[in-house]
């Protein structure tokens, strides 16, 4: 049986809660924006030790800067500990950010229908949100996150 | 179940802080809260200026923030389990700092400042005050400032006193993301209180300066195991708790020594349209000053008790937009919004107010069933999605409590939601049944019987608003006639009303709608609410295995044996923990629902209703046998849209054997479900006045029931070797 277990959160950003309709990202969502920010939460609430325990099975599996969705893989053992930080998180790069999970699951395919779903939908709010603007680029990338999420492996 | 969060912090400022408010209050509603409070915090002496000014917001203001918030509600509410029709709620909340024992004192219940306020909240500053909190003071909220260093101990018995009283502690979490230093004090001071209440009476809240330190529920429930509160306990705290409280502290101000409800009537016949504002019968509870949201629109009213004006067209743009919004529940929604006009209601309320005119205790009640057509509306909506979609969603979450909660202010609405001539929808009818029966278990747990039976008078004079076509309303009608006629007396006479409205219904739709009205006026009907919760709970199983068939056969055929619906009593009890199961593996998310909801129901009324049915069943041994007859009858139809006559026929069959071995089964302590709920609809169906016996054997046997649970497939394999022999 398999003896190591993981848990998938998916994970939704909100940039800027304060400000008042932000027509403009002031941050752009990457994986090592995201990474680190975490990182240093990890640190700064959990210390050195706590780190280094919860680094070993943590990664930033898939993050979609148009929904601003993410995918983060945790141990079974730590995940609330990292869940926690990644609550604590107050900025990435001087914006101030909201982390706010969706769905949280144990194997990577229930999260891939997860994070499909949520995606989709994030989508329809962004198009909303941007109205006319919406370029086809901005379709085409999306295109390209879905698939990524399709093609996401542990 | 719905996530609240009690604490957002309101000040006196002029207008620059108020779009903080609005902004924090925005995210809370993306976020996917149902209701916040405004915590006004005020120091020393009170005054008369410290009276309730804080204004509600409303869904203009917040739309300015973010014009797109309905799709996010809708996201984020989908993503929690919440249904999207849930109002939101907004509640106002005070915070006294006492530190001298004089101070303490003035927080008593017969202080006028504090009833302008939902809620009300201590914060000590000394250990004199905390023991005065703790033990004497009538407050809802303990609010303790974790991030400095504690000024008094937390002392267990002091602590335990207070949970005792139902006092809840309160703990803030804003100053955890905020600030490291604050972090390390509050962690250290809020883990000592998980320690001694072991979690319980705890509820949490943001008390967040700015939208920046607002994090959802979930999020903030796991925070929470940085203190050592376990996920569960986290969660309760943050939805159970807080609705426990509100409903507690709405109760407490609206109604008089719980029991009547005083409410200012402004003058003129838009009072009435008014009332559902004011009088969330359906849902009393979470009762705001401020409605919510309706649906997906999201439409906040700020409601004051003088903009009656403003309510009313608040209303009406909310139901439009519901219609818009909803395009699968659209025909539901068309429905009840043709239906539940504000004029509709209006003469719903004049009649109700006639007919409980003589009655003080009527009147209460009724004003409170009359109206709150977005009551109504959210709870069909709510009804129908979960018919419709995912029940499991809505209720799986939901605790007994809360199904408990949830049926004594649905109670209300039932009533009015019958008086509602305009319920064309047959599936808002079955919904308003299905909450009527419900809100008519809760209101019997909870109401006195005096009051009931005060209503039945109300139904009746309802019923000539309704019009034949709406099958629900009839229904209404005699539930409520059935449920509140405690005597005997009374029950024949529901009973018989029953009988007739039930063929009546038969012969008219030969859908399960039929059924379902049925089912509603048999629930109604029963006095005690064990009697209907077994009742409900078998009929929703035998459902699951013989939707169509059962549903139809029980409306169609009256006469069963008397003693099968006697059976089904004793063998719905403990029948329903089986059933409970089947339902689950049947996957009947409608069952499972009612059950969750009857269980809690049960739990709670259990030993109410024991006494009761010893009671009753010694007066009348005819009405509970029909109740809970016509109750299964009720049950089967809902689920069968399409049922035929046909195969009622041999249901009916198998229905009577089966309550022959029920009552064998009964006796050996095992009960067969599946066999007996068929024969329970088919009973119930029939006189149910004909032949009662052995009501005693009901009454006691079903709490033995429970003791024992029997797994399903033993009790069939009983049944089956029962048959045998």
């Amino acid at each position: 049986m398999v003896g190591f277990k993981n848990r998938y959160m998916t994970l939704e950003v909100i940039l800027d809660p304060n400000k008042e309709l932000a027509k403009k990202d002031p941050v752009i969502i990457t994986t090592y924006n995201v990474t680190k920010a975490i990182k240093d939460s990890i640190l700064v609430n959990f210390g050195e030790c706590g780190l280094a325990s919860s680094l070993g099975s943590f990664q930033v599996k898939y993050v979609n800067e148009i929904t601003r969705l993410c995918i983060i893989r945790a141990s079974r053992e730590d995940h609330q500990k990292v869940w926690s930080a990644i609550t604590m998180v107050r900025s990435i790069a001087d914006c101030p950010v909201i982390f706010n999970l969706l769905d949280l699951s144990g194997s990577i395919r229930a999260c891939k229908t997860a994070a499909l779903k949520c995606d989709e939908l994030k989508f329809e709010q962004h198009k909303l949100v941007v109205g006319s603007i919406l370029s086809a680029q901005d379709t085409q990338k999306m295109q390209f996150y879905l698939d990524k999420i399709k093609g996401l492996e542990h | 179940m719905g996530f609240f969060d009690l604490s957002v912090p309101y000040t006196d400022l002029p207008p620059p802080d108020r779009s903080t408010r609005a902004k924090l209050v925005t995210k809370a509603l993306q976020l996917g809260y149902s209701g916040v409070a405004y915590n006004r915090t005020i120091k020393g002496v009170m005054s008369d200026r410290d009276r309730c000014s804080i204004p509600l917001l409303t869904l203009p203001s917040l739309l300015k923030h973010s014009p797109h918030l309905t799709s996010s509600v809708g996201f984020h509410r989908d993503l929690l389990g919440v249904p999207r029709s849930t109002p939101f709620r907004q509640y106002t909340r005070l915070t006294v700092c006492a530190e001298t024992p004089a101070q303490a004192q003035t927080l008593n219940s017969g202080n006028p400042i504090l009833k302008t306020y939902d809620l009300v909240a201590v914060k000590p500053m000394n250990q004199s005050a905390f023991d005065q909190a703790c033990e004497k003071l009538e407050v809802d909220i303990i609010a303790i400032d974790f991030s400095e260093k504690l000024p008094f101990r937390l002392k267990q018995p002091l602590v335990k006193a207070a949970i005792e009283r139902k006092v809840y502690f309160e703990i803030t979490y804003a100053g955890l993301i905020a600030d490291v230093q604050t972090r390390r004090q509050i962690i250290t001071n809020a883990k000592l209180l998980v320690d001694w209440t072991r979690g319980r009476n705890i509820i949490i809240s943001s008390a967040a300066p700015t939208a920046n330190e607002f994090r959802g529920p979930y999020d903030v429930a796991n925070l929470m195991s940085l203190l050592d509160l376990s996920m569960e306990r986290a969660k309760a705290a943050i939805s159970r708790n807080c609705r426990t409280l509100i409903s507690n502290a709405v109760r407490k101000k609206h109604y008089y020594k719980e029991a009547i409800r005083v409410e200012v009537l402004p003058s003129g016949q838009e009072s009435d349209g008014n009332k559902p504002s004011s009088s969330d019968s359906f849902n009393w509870d979470p009762i705001s000053s401020g409605e919510g949201d309706l649906l997906l629109d999201d439409l906040a009213k700020a409601f004051s008790n003088s903009s009656t004006k403003a309510t009313k067209t608040v209303k009406a743009i909310d139901f439009a937009s519901v219609i818009d919004s909803m395009p699968s529940l659209g025909f539901q929604v068309n429905d009840l919004i043709s239906g539940t006009n504000v004029v509709v209601s209006q003469p719903l309320a004049t009649q109700k107010n006639i007919v409980s005119a003589p009655q003080l205790n009527v009147q209460s009640v009724a004003t409170d069933g009359v109206q709150e057509q977005s009551v109504l509306c959210d709870t069909m909506l709510e009804w129908q999605r979960f018919r419709s979609k995912n029940p499991q969603k809505l209720y799986s979450s939901s605790d007994t409590t809360k199904a408990v909660n949830n049926v004594i202010p649905i109670e209300d609405p039932l009533i009015t939601t019958r008086a509602e001539p305009n319920s064309p929808d047959e599936t808002d009818g079955i919904a308003t049944d299905i909450h009527d029966v419900q809100s008519q278990k809760s209101a019997i747990a909870n109401a006195v019987n005096d009051v009931m039976e005060i209503e039945v008078p109300t139904t009746t004079g309802a019923e000539p608003m309704n019009s034949a076509e709406s099958m629900g309303i009839t229904k209404e009608i005699h539930d409520v006639q059935s449920l509140k006629s405690v005597t005997a007396k009374t029950f024949k006479d529901a009973m018989e009303i029953e009988a007739p409205t039930t063929t009546g219904a038969e012969t008219k739709n030969p859908d399960g709608i039929d059924g379902v009205t049925t089912e509603i006026l048999n629930v109604r009907s029963q006095k005690s609410m064990t009697n209907c919760k077994l009742n409900v709970v078998p009929s929703q199983v035998n459902l699951t295995y013989h939707a169509l068939d059962i549903g139809l056969s029980v409306a169609c055929n009256p006469e069963s044996g008397v003693q099968v619906p006697t059976n089904y009593q004793d063998s719905d009890i403990p029948g329903r923990h089986n059933e409970e199961a089947d339902s689950i593996k049947n996957n009947d998310i409608q069952s499972d629902l009612v059950d969750e909801v009857l269980t809690g129901k049960e739990k709670n009324f259990l030993p109410l209703d024991s006494a009761l049915d010893k009671s009753i069943s010694e007066v009348d041994e005819l009405t509970e046998p029909g109740d809970d007859v016509v109750v299964l009858a009720n049950q089967v139809p809902v689920l069968d849209s399409s049922d035929e006559m046909t195969a009622t026929d041999d249901y009916s069959v198998a229905n009577h054997e089966t309550a022959e071995v029920i009552m064998d089964e009964q006796e050996h302590g095992k009960a067969d479900i599946e066999l007996s709920y068929p024969a329970l609809v088919q009973s119930e169906s029939g006189k149910s006045k004909a032949k009662r016996k052995k009501p005693h054997q009901v009454t006691f046997l079903p709490l033995k029931r429970l003791l024992h649970a029997t797994p399903f497939k033993k009790a069939r394999k009983s049944k089956r070797r029962h048959k045998m022999a």
